[in-house]
């Protein structure tokens, strides 16, 4: 089933350790969106990296850039309005974004895009890397039976008949749980719950083997009781698929059962990046502190607070120079306010973007 | 399909490897809904809407009507009494008889056979004019719509452009211009020809900012957004994502359109420009009947009646499709 996949790997994998063990490598990503009011500084150099088989948690709030840089990855932000300034993205070797800026021979700044070609990033999409929504309501056509969209995808990338593809989509309908799959494959998306649709989405992502699942948001606009369940799917099937998930959320529970390693995402920055560990007990910028300190954790007493981060996070039409944090947090310094700190390592692969981290403190 | 599922819903169930509320879900009330509100067929969306279509007593009976007039219209030359172009002097304007059943006109023409041999008109620029123009309208929206910015930019002034004309005055004007230069080549056929060209050259733009809107949201729903993150082509999104998923209600635009045509094919066959006498359509008949309408009503009352039936069988065909796809726009 997976050869003319391989044979397709192949073909496309001329410089295979270009990036040496990494499955992905992104680095300095810029991506902008030029609107009529101004520019919006969604992603600005976010660098990281993802190996294969692991876990990355990308963690923020609303308008973090978390899910420009997942859609960015794809090479799916619209363009215009949105622009990729510069960075790169290389997978497996592959540019799939690769913008840089060199001063031309007649001063003006040139810009120089190797990119892979579109046709490439659509046999890449879906079948080397995969997505996952937030809403399961609308993430699949109301009008195809559920085994047709599998299939279809099924189809499109590996390569292969109908037939095989039908079977295909009933092996993964059961891999994800669905009683009765071969009958249900006939169905239509409204004969399924929401978490069964999340699983249907689930079955259409792996189908086709890929390298990377992404997932934005997967289990935000499900019950708690069904959030753990996807969860566990997500975990066993992506292990026994050998898939590298990037998992974005603004919940640090779900990253807390399903990730090895965490990027906090602020405004655009990647502001703090390590192990699960380093993240949740060795925080060092003031921002990540902030927000474990905000939800509530089983080993706290009764008389402990929630303590919530004041103010709110900055207009991303109108970011004021230096740390975008500067404005909430408690230990602002004046360079804070002029100069954003670079991601400087603070600990065997844990960095921060901080010129004055949150000291270890006794808790 | 159901019944199957229903039986093997328990055994399934216990099979089921994850534990929590997901499995009592899937046992407890899947099985409640299909029994209770779904038929007991497989229900897709398509087959739905056409289960509640049926119906629709008033929808049912608007699409018999119609298609019971396209026969007519069609098979007008086994239906006729007499020759809808036959001159009978001693017969003029004569009242409805066993003869001549809806009477005859001011040079003793059967108005039967006339009327049934004028229907072809207004169907064929309504039907088939309209399907030109929908899938004209249809095109240039989603396309519009899907690829946006620079694209959607010319497509929508280029459709605001023929939107701004006023689409009967340039009917008008190019039935005048062309309509004498294409006689000598189709006969009475040609002015039917052009009729049909110039509503569906000028008919879509109105469709066209209506499939645009929809296609406008529907291109945000996340199902367009996972089609184009598996690696769908654009051309395939279109087809197979977008339109889809507005047949429905692009279908009810359509009856309204067949409507808007057929009432204006009359009103140029008023105005002299449509099919030139002496072959029959409604609007001609409605037109020679006015001016006979002091001594013998019949002769507008026929082709009134008619040109009546026709627009209301067409507005309630629309609306009945409306109730099938969208069943809570309903009451």
């Amino acid at each position: 089933m997976s050869q003319a996949t391989e044979e397709h790997r192949a073909q496309h994998t001329p410089e295979a350790d270009r990036n040496g063990d990494h499955l992905l490598l992104v680095e300095n990503l810029r991506t902008y969106f030029y609107t009529r009011a101004g520019v919006v500084k969604a992603v600005q150099g976010v660098s990281f990296h993802l190996d294969k088989g692991e876990t990355l948690g990308i963690v923020g709030e609303s308008g973090s850039g978390k899910s420009v840089t997942a859609m960015s990855i794809m090479r799916l932000i619209p363009q215009p309005p949105g622009r990729y300034d510069g960075g790169c993205v290389l997978f497996r070797g592959v540019p799939l974004i690769d913008i840089r800026e060199q001063p031309g021979r007649d001063g003006r700044t040139q810009r120089i895009d190797r990119s892979a070609p579109e046709s490439h990033m659509r046999s890449i999409r879906g079948g080397d890397i995969s997505m996952i929504f937030q809403d399961p309501m609308t993430s699949l056509n109301p009008l195809l039976t559920v085994g047709k969209q599998i299939a279809e995808t099924v189809q499109e990338h590996m390569h292969c008949g109908r037939k095989e593809a039908y079977d295909r989509a009933f092996e993964m309908l059961d891999k994800v749980g669905i009683p009765s799959a071969r009958a249900r494959l006939k169905d239509y998306p409204h004969q399924f719950s929401g978490g069964m649709r999340q699983r249907v989405m689930i079955a259409i992502a792996l189908s086709t083997n890929p390298d990377l699942l992404i997932a934005d948001e997967p289990t935000t606009a499900l019950d708690v009781t069904i959030q753990a369940q996807i969860l566990d799917l997500m975990r066993g099937l992506s292990s026994e698929f050998g898939s590298s998930v990037i998992l974005i959320t603004h919940d640090l529970g779900v990253v807390a059962g399903l990730a090895d390693r965490v990027a906090v995402m602020y405004a655009g920055y990647i502001v703090e990046t390590g192990k699960l560990d380093d993240i949740f007990y060795r925080a060092q910028h003031p921002y990540t502190h902030m927000l474990l300190r905000s939800i509530p954790r089983l080993d706290m007493d009764r008389e402990d607070r929630l303590i919530p981060i004041p103010g709110s996070p900055p207009d991303m039409l109108r970011l004021p120079p230096g740390c975008p944090f500067a404005a909430r947090c408690p230990n602002v310094r004046e360079i804070c306010r002029q100069q954003m700190p670079p991601l400087d390592p603070i600990g065997a692969g844990h960095l921060a973007a901080c010129w004055n981290p949150v000291k270890e403190e006794a808790a | 399909m159901a019944q199957q599922r229903q039986g093997s819903l328990p055994s399934d169930t216990t099979l089921h490897r994850d534990t929590g509320f997901e499995r009592s879900a899937a046992a407890g009330t899947l099985p409640a809904v299909e029994t209770e509100q779904l038929p007991p067929q497989v229900s897709s969306p398509a087959g739905d809407a056409f289960r509640r279509f049926r119906k629709n007593g008033a929808a049912m009976l608007s699409l018999s009507v119609i298609l019971i007039l396209v026969f007519m219209a069609a098979f007008a030359h086994f239906m006729h009494t007499a020759n809808p172009l036959g001159i009978e002097y001693g017969n003029l304007d004569s009242n409805p008889s066993p003869q001549h059943w809806f009477g005859t006109d001011g040079l003793g023409r059967d108005q039967y056979s006339r009327l049934i041999y004028g229907l072809r008109v207004p169907l064929i620029v309504g039907i088939l004019g309209t399907a030109v123009t929908t899938i004209i309208g249809s095109l240039i929206g989603v396309m519009a719509a899907y690829a946006g910015g620079f694209v959607d930019t010319i497509l929508s002034r280029f459709t605001d452009l023929i939107f701004a004309f006023p689409a009967f005055l340039l009917a008008l004007l190019s039935v005048s211009l062309f309509g004498q230069a294409l006689d000598p080549y189709f006969g009475g056929a040609g002015r039917v020809i052009l009729l049909t060209v110039v509503f569906a050259a000028v008919g879509w733009p109105f469709l066209m900012r209506f499939v645009r809107s929809l296609a406008l949201s529907l291109k945000e729903q996340q199902f367009v957004e996972a089609a184009r993150t598996s690696g769908t082509s654009s051309w395939r999104i279109l087809v197979r994502h977008l339109l889809p998923n507005m047949y429905g209600l692009i279908l009810v635009q359509a009856g309204f359109i067949v409507v808007f045509f057929v009432y204006n094919e009359a009103v140029l066959s008023i105005l002299g420009l449509g099919v030139q006498p002496p072959n029959p359509d409604l609007g001609v008949l409605l037109f020679n009947g006015s001016e006979r309408l002091g001594f013998n009503p019949w002769e507008v009352i026929f082709p009134s009646i008619f040109i009546t039936i026709i627009i209301l069988a067409f507005t309630f065909l629309g609306d009945g499709v409306r109730d099938a796809v969208d069943p809570r726009g309903n009451k």
